[in-house]
């Protein structure tokens, strides 16, 4: 697919979405794939930057109390809050006792449950697969 | 449109107030840290030839509510009058700000956009192009600084411009979700507070209040909506809310990238080592233990109620002020009882007033000065920080280390801003350990002068008191349901205090603290009265003298109890009365002084705790701590002779 629907998208160009040229119909790209080796936030080692890919929406719910649904929606509007959204880069500081990372200029803290929403994407692995 | 008003928005740690002060020439609760502004601040603000109302608002980090502050914001500038939005944000940060002002545009807000702390960007090396950003953003666009003054004539000039109707700006969103934004706008009913189109965003984005609000007005409507967004869900593959962020965010930086300049690599300086140090698990600790020793011991203990009190109270009341009160009345007032009232053992000026004034005033203006001091450094989001897996433990998030280090201070301020916490749950149980074992500071000034010759009894006050803390906060979050609290939170660069900032944060503590709190003490003076005259007094006694006899303390302990629910303060002063003479024993003092701490809340919290839960939960929490005060009490009186403590 042609770049020529980009010209007037608020994304400017800069995404892995496929567009329609024709009618702008925009799809987010799926989750598996080999670009998408995720890991979440929560395993970043300190020192290591990643980009985000997405916000899981099942909110993460493996253990504790968490119920899916509406923690699930609460913890991506608390990283959205954050400024915490597909497309920022994130350098892991420090795992303990909190989770600190910086975007930018900013210095963020959050738990390690709502780091672990946090999709990063990953590098491409080096073989092809 | 008149506009009448000018909202300041924007999130915390942007200098917002800071730019208020600027703009009206008064401060009203500077803060950096989410959660301290305590009132909306408003001001008269003479502008443009006219005087309209300039309000500072809570911090707020998306249209997308998170918090109750930042539902109150939402409301306040969308159902209060009109007005022109300053949009305040962080000059070195704007990508991560300016998704905000995309949705106040959206929203058909008159925007003006304040890029502030424009000088701490300059002296990190970045400068930012503010035509290009006008140009790109299409709201005007003034750099300002708040602390160093710059800006604000142009920032004034701006307003007062915009004070008249202009075209709006916004975002035009990928074509399949302009088409769901549009479908949803062609549903929406006439005579909306909010612009159509921002309104349908935030339903699609799955906003709970308007979400609400739309059911109960339309709910075939409603129903439309819902599956709207849902097919938008379906077809974008992520939540809806997700999308919108990302976009806006794409845009921002898009727009940060153009007009933000690097002159020079950014260095690191000595405060970004602090904020680190202070950041440690280990030595950020020690830095708290260190503040809280420093803090709250020394200065408020021992120089507050020390030496300070000890002057006021018996120099200025003791030797000037009450000898001479009840000269004039003796003279002057022909009526026993009303002698009684202004002059008496608790009269309103011999007691209400000499407490408030020389006792009362400055344990609280200091607390709330080292407060300030704190707060303004940017120590305290960092405070959080370390103590959030602690607090997980009870319940509550990082953020609660707000209304918990402000209890020490003023109980019943504390209550209030547990606004802050973003669930229900987290507010009740810290409105519990508030109202059960954080004793405030005119509490705590006198609690410290009875225990000030003996360290046993303070050691086991000091034990018992964070043992309650623990137990009841580990049991609450057991016992109450809800979800878990989410930790997230911004924490801002190390900054030396101003002391402009420091002044008028603590001036306006100490002012809604004298305005809230002092009425009720001068009240306290006259139910005593009362009470006297009547016997209603005696009789309460008489009632009390039995369960104090379960804590093995005497009768003469009973009004110390009583008074402790109007003013623990006052409690406590009859305490230290007894303890000076000896009347009591170290078991007694332990016991008495463990329960009077845990016991109810003081009348002002108790009622801010009505207004902000509601008298079922309020009672029931008074209840429960009524319950520990007195099964803590009943621990110690037994378990301390056992060790022997009466001869310490």
């Amino acid at each position: 697919m042609g770049r020529s629907a980009c010209a007037n998208c608020p994304m400017g160009g800069d995404c892995t979405w496929a567009c329609c040229p024709n009618c702008g119909y925009a799809l987010a790209p799926g989750r598996k794939g080999p670009s998408a080796v995720a890991k979440n936030l929560a395993e970043l080692r300190p020192g290591d930057s990643a980009e985000i890919l997405d916000l899981d929406s099942s909110g993460g719910a493996k253990r504790g109390k968490v119920s899916g649904g509406t923690a699930g929606a609460e913890r991506i509007n608390a990283a959205i809050s954050l400024g915490l959204v597909p497309g920022v880069r994130v350098q892991m500081v420090r795992r303990h006792p909190t989770v600190l990372v910086k975007a930018g200029l900013r210095s963020l803290a959050l738990d390690e449950a709502l780091a672990r929403i946090i999709i990063l994407r990953g590098e491409p692995p080096a073989k092809t697969g | 449109m008149a506009y009448e008003a000018v909202y300041l928005v924007g999130r915390a740690n942007t200098g917002k107030s800071a730019l208020f002060g600027r703009l009206s020439g008064q401060y009203v609760n500077v803060s950096n840290f989410p959660g301290t502004t305590v009132e909306v601040a408003r001001a008269r603000w003479k502008t443009g030839g006219r005087e309209i109302e300039l309000v500072d608002t809570p911090g707020l980090g998306s249209l997308l509510t998170q918090t109750e502050e930042e539902a109150v914001t939402r409301r306040l500038i969308f159902s209060e009058r009109p007005g022109v939005v300053i949009h305040v944000v962080d000059a070195k940060n704007l990508e991560a700000h300016l998704p905000v002002t995309f949705q106040l545009a959206e929203a058909g807000l008159p925007v003006v956009l304040a890029v502030n702390m424009i000088d701490e960007a300059r002296s990190l090396g970045l400068e930012v192009d503010d035509s290009a950003l006008e140009n790109l953003l299409g709201v005007p666009v003034v750099l300002t600084s708040g602390t160093a003054n710059i800006g604000i004539n142009a920032l004034e000039k701006a307003v007062a411009e915009r004070l008249l109707p202009r075209p709006e700006a916004g975002l035009q969103y990928p074509n399949r979700v302009e088409e769901a934004v549009k479908a949803v706008e062609a549903l929406l009913p006439d005579g909306l507070m909010m612009g159509r189109r921002a309104l349908s965003i935030l339903l699609l984005e799955g906003d709970a209040e308007s979400l609400d609000l739309l059911e109960k007005a339309d709910s075939t409507v409603a129903s439309s909506v819902r599956l709207e967004r849902a097919a938008l869900e379906r077809d974008l593959r992520r939540p809806p809310a997700l999308s919108f962020a990302v976009y806006r965010y794409r845009r921002a930086s898009a727009i940060a990238r153009e007009v933000v300049r690097l002159s020079a690599p950014i260095k690191r300086g000595f405060r970004d080592r602090l904020g680190d140090l202070l950041s440690h698990p280990v030595w950020g600790t020690v830095a708290a233990v260190g503040v809280l020793y420093f803090g709250l011991y020394l200065a408020v203990g021992k120089i507050g109620a020390g030496i300070i009190v000890d002057y006021l109270d018996h120099q200025v009341f003791g030797r000037w002020v009450n000898p001479a009160v009840a000269a004039v009345s003796d003279r002057w007032i022909p009526w026993m009882a009303i002698r009684e009232l202004v002059a008496g053992e608790y009269g309103v000026v011999t007691l209400g007033l000499r407490y408030a004034v020389a006792l009362i005033l400055p344990l609280v203006t200091m607390y709330f000065f080292l407060f300030a001091l704190i707060e303004d450094s940017g120590y305290l989001p960092r405070m959080a920080m370390l103590l959030d897996s602690g607090f997980k433990r009870i319940g509550l998030s990082g953020r609660a280390v707000i209304p918990v280090v402000l209890g020490f201070g003023c109980d019943t301020m504390a209550t209030m801003v547990t606004r802050t916490l973003a669930t229900r749950r987290e507010r009740l149980i810290a409105t519990l350990l508030l109202a059960l074992a954080i004793p405030c500071s005119a509490q705590l000034g006198v609690i410290l002068g009875v225990l000030n010759g003996h360290p046993g009894a303070l050691a086991v006050w000091a034990v018992v008191l964070t043992l309650s803390f623990v137990a009841t906060g580990f049991l609450g979050a057991q016992l109450m349901p809800g979800e878990s609290a989410i930790f997230f939170m911004e924490i801002p660069p190390m900054r030396l205090p101003s002391a402009e900032n420091v002044w008028w944060k603590t001036w306006g503590r100490v002012s809604w603290y004298m305005r809230e709190i002092l009425p009720l003490f001068l009240l306290v003076s006259v139910l005593i009265w009362a009470g006297k005259l009547t016997g209603v007094l005696a009789w309460t006694v008489d009632l009390l003298k039995t369960p104090l006899s379960w804590l093995n303390l005497p009768p003469q302990t009973a009004p110390i109890f009583l008074f402790g629910f109007f003013r623990r303060d006052y409690g406590a002063a009859g305490l230290y009365d007894l303890s000076a003479h000896n009347l009591l024993s170290i078991t007694q003092i332990s016991t008495s002084v463990v329960a009077l701490t845990l016991f109810l809340p003081c009348v002002a919290q108790f009622m801010m705790m009505v207004r902000e839960h509601g008298y079922r939960a309020a009672v029931y929490i008074a209840g429960l701590v009524g319950i520990v005060a007195f099964g803590a009490g009943f621990a110690v009186s037994r378990i301390l002779p056992l060790m022997g403590a009466d001869s310490w």
